[in-house]
């Protein structure tokens, strides 16, 4: 199949995941902000484009870029954030458009002007940004240490997910467990290939994530997702490229079990979220 | 003396002071296990007997488990020597935990003698190992995982070694036997281990097969008492691993009964097979249990919540091993270290015993890991140290200067002073005392409860064993937590299910005296001589009726 026919369906797939059952799954408590739903869903399946554009110019590999677009666009957290009215989804698609626009730019003024129009639409479409809501700033060194442990730990990358406890999906982690061999070969690439820039927005997400005084239930490490999706696409991607036998094999096992859990997870965000979300009614008193 | 000696020494020297004083002061008491197993030994020691009547036990039964019987075995020595006290208990640990650090120099040498500065990183990690807050805590006590360990390691040393000099195949085969009397984790762990090394050397072991197999029928035959052992009684091989499992727990199943009411009429009864199976709720719940042991808060900051394996405010591992720890994981490959999938792979091993439990992370069930782990850590402070330079490097070394230091603090002073119920302090104050005035009574009332009291009226008591054995009252029924009650032995009651409001208000008898936990009498204060932790708050009050 041609790349832009794949490119296609990829899309395709983002969007039925996107707008499929959108005004009942996660129950709509105000049918009057469906129209935030839809917009929010249609940022989410532009994000998993522009991620494609901007994962094509990084790695210069069409297929790659591929694989990271549809490793983004099926991220348990992603998709259940592309499906209510998220700040954090939102920002996380104007810091891609950014991304994807300053990634070709040579001047540095025309970066400048960019980057301030970038926070400024930051800014109005994220208020609730840590960061824009403080006036003070406090910071303890335990409580940031703490809050590293936490948000780079096994059980939060793929067994819970604490940052919006009354709303989220809880009993997966921002991603699935299949993809632990696939993190754990990327990122060894991501060090080996030396892709700074990789490093250097996560490290940043992460330490505006981890001083959070909401933390954990706050939702800024959420714009970590297309970066960890690149990390995952590039150790399927490397994995996929072994010829040995046992590699082959091993690729085979952990393949059908990230599809039995990719199918788990679906099963679980159309019967049981819908049920938990129920549940919490009352917490919700903002755009959902 | 060549430098490299003389610092070896430095590092064997220091691991013996860091293990071998006042290891009756610190852990300031002996924990419940410990006593158990220092009085058995006594009791083998003047018996041939178990405190149940055994003679020569293969599995020792306590509590309702059933423990393996080694480091009792190597403690028989040590309280002929010098009596049953805290030290005697504590030596043969403390003496394998300084075997592990010399041990694991050796180790090194063989598993990465392909790199060129291997003697620096050797000698790196048997001193991070020497002051590893995780590895004294453990050999400072009478724990059964130092024993294996020391096994463990030292089968691994023979058998690298046995490639090349074929006769200490037997060396090894017996250590690896030895290990398996020590601790039930290595039950798996030690098969495990010979299997991954069988494969790692295969190509070498083609001309050894004559050895090996003399070697594994040598350590066959003395597993033979462990077999013939586990056909008279099945949990000798496994204890209680049964009640600990994540099989025994209800959390999987309430959960999956949750998902299963909820699927309603959404699903038919094969759609809910497929979703909530048993073998995917309980694989995931076994590999989060599994990941938990790589967690940051467990490793670095808050350590094992499970007494007594806690310091309090730290981690098992120094805070400054979350960057060397990773940074050895990368390169060790990225330098491409002969036998770097034997270390990885003797590291996941070590956790899946404890990956089946439902009380996670455990760092007493992983401390396998420990070796393999340093091993890591050596690997990424060697890296580090050689990457930076001048001034970095002073600050790396003081950081570790620092981190050393706080553990001292934490374990020496902070842990003594305001933990010390982490291991049962008191019932040896509590012991002393009534035996003191215990001639004037008729019988002494002690609560089954905050472990096994009557243990430690036996030790500290140093009550004559034959006499307990035939004088206890036991009924060998478990109760709902799995645990065997003794009910009382020559003037001693221990009631199960005291409660000592009732007892103080209707059946309070004269010509006795009470041992109360003070959780029990808080409000009492008529009480006779009250037992003091450290700090200063109350652990027991006695109360003596003429």
């Amino acid at each position: 199949m041609r790349k832009t026919n794949l490119l296609f369906v990829v899309l395709l797939y983002s969007f039925i995941l996107r707008f499929w059952r959108l005004g009942q799954i996660p129950p709509l408590i105000d049918q009057s902000l469906f129209l935030a739903r839809l917009t929010n869903a249609f940022l989410s399946l532009m994000s998993v484009f522009l991620l494609y554009y901007y994962s094509k110019v990084l790695f210069k590999n069409v297929r790659l870029a591929l694989l990271s677009a549809y490793i983004f666009a099926i991220a348990p957290w992603v998709l259940e954030q592309g499906r209510i009215y998220s700040q954090a989804n939102v920002a996380l698609f104007i810091l891609l458009a950014f991304l994807t626009v300053t990634i070709k730019l040579k001047s540095l003024y025309l970066k400048l002007f960019l980057s301030s129009i970038f926070y400024f639409l930051f800014s109005i479409s994220y208020p609730q940004f840590w960061l824009f809501k403080m006036s003070q700033f406090e910071l303890s060194l335990n409580n940031v240490l703490n809050n590293i442990f936490i948000i780079l730990s096994p059980e939060f990358f793929f067994f819970k997910n604490p940052t919006f406890w009354w709303g989220g999906v809880r009993d997966f982690g921002i991603l699935y467990l299949a993809w632990l061999p696939f993190l754990l070969v990327g990122l060894n690439d991501v060090f080996v290939i030396k892709k700074p820039r990789i490093l250097l927005w996560i490290g940043i997400v992460l330490l505006i994530s981890v001083a959070s005084p909401f933390f954990p239930e706050s939702r800024e490490f959420f714009i970590i997702t297309p970066f960890i999706s690149l990390i995952v696409a590039s150790g399927i991607y490397k994995f996929f490229s072994r010829n040995d036998l046992l590699t082959r094999v091993l690729f085979f096992l952990v393949f059908v079990f990230m599809i039995y859990e990719i199918i788990q997870y679906f099963h679980y965000y159309t019967i049981h979220y819908p049920q938990q979300i129920l549940g919490n009614r009352g917490h919700i008193n903002e755009p959902f | 003396m060549s430098r490299s000696k003389f610092i070896f020494l430095f590092i064997i020297l220091l691991s013996s002071i860091l293990r071998f004083t006042w290891l009756d002061h610190f852990p300031p008491s002996l924990y419940t296990d410990e006593v158990n197993q220092g009085y058995n030994a006594y009791s083998i020691l003047l018996t041939g007997r178990d405190e149940h009547g055994v003679l020569l036990p293969v599995s020792l039964r306590s509590f309702g488990d059933w423990k393996p019987p080694l480091q009792t075995y190597l403690i028989i020595p040590f309280i002929y020597i010098f009596g049953l006290n805290e030290t005697a208990v504590r030596l043969p640990s403390a003496i394998l935990g300084v075997g592990t650090v010399i041990l694991t120099y050796f180790l090194v040498k063989e598993l990465l003698k392909n790199n060129l500065q291997v003697n620096k990183i050797a000698l790196l990690t048997s001193f991070l190992l020497t002051i590893s807050p995780w590895h004294i805590l453990q050999s400072r006590a009478a724990m059964l995982v130092v024993v294996g360990l020391f096994f463990l390691e030292l089968g691994i040393l023979y058998f690298i070694k046995g490639v090349i000099k074929s006769r200490l195949m037997i060396l090894s085969f017996l250590s690896f036997s030895l290990s398996i009397y020590s601790y039930y984790g290595l039950r798996v762990i030690t098969p495990l281990t010979i299997l991954i090394l069988l494969i790692t050397y295969k190509r070498q072991l083609t001309n050894l097969l004559k050895p090996l197999f003399l070697a594994f029928l040598i350590s066959l035959i003395l597993l033979l008492p462990l077999i013939f052992g586990f056909l008279k009684e099945k949990d000798v091989v496994f204890g209680r691993a049964r009640t600990v499992s994540v099989f025994y727990e209800r959390g999987v199943k309430l959960k999956q009964w949750e998902l299963i009411t909820q699927d309603g009429s959404f699903s038919s009864t094969v759609i809910t097979r497929f979703f909530h199976n048993n073998l995917y709720m309980y694989g995931r719940n076994i590999l989060q249990r599994f990941l938990s042991h790589f967690d940051g808060r467990y490793l670095f900051f808050n350590g094992d919540q499970a007494w007594p394996f806690q310091i309090p405010n730290m981690g098992i591992l120094y805070l400054i091993e979350s960057i060397t720890f990773p940074a050895g994981l990368y390169f060790l490959y990225k330098a491409k270290f002969e036998q770097r999938n034997f270390i990885m792979l003797w590291f996941i091993i070590a956790i899946i015993p404890a990956a089946f439990t439902f009380m996670t992370p455990s760092s007493n069930r992983t401390f396998t890991m420990i070796v393999p782990l340093y091993i890591l850590v050596g690997i990424g402070f060697f890296s580090i140290l050689k990457i930076v330079k001048n001034i970095l490097t002073i600050s790396a070394i003081l950081l570790y200067g620092l981190s050393f230091y706080y553990f001292l603090h934490q374990y020496i002073v902070l842990l003594p002073r305001y933990h010390a119920d982490w291991w049962s302090y008191g019932w040896k104050e509590t012991v002393e005392y009534t035996r003191n005035i215990e001639n004037k009574y008729d019988n002494i009332v002690i609560p089954d409860i905050n472990g096994m009291p009557y243990i430690y009226y036996l030790f500290y008591n140093q009550y004559d064993p034959g006499r307990f054995q035939k004088e206890a009252v036991r009924t060998y029924v478990a109760d709902r937590f799995g645990f065997e009650h003794v009910e009382g032995f020559g003037k001693y009651l221990f009631p199960n299910d005291f409660d000592w409001d009732f007892t103080k208000k209707y059946n309070l008898q004269s010509n006795t005296i009470y041992v109360i936990p003070n959780q029990q009498a808080a409000v009492d204060t008529d009480y006779t001589k009250a037992i003091y932790y450290p700090d200063g708050k109350i652990a027991f009050k006695i109360f003596a009726y003429d």
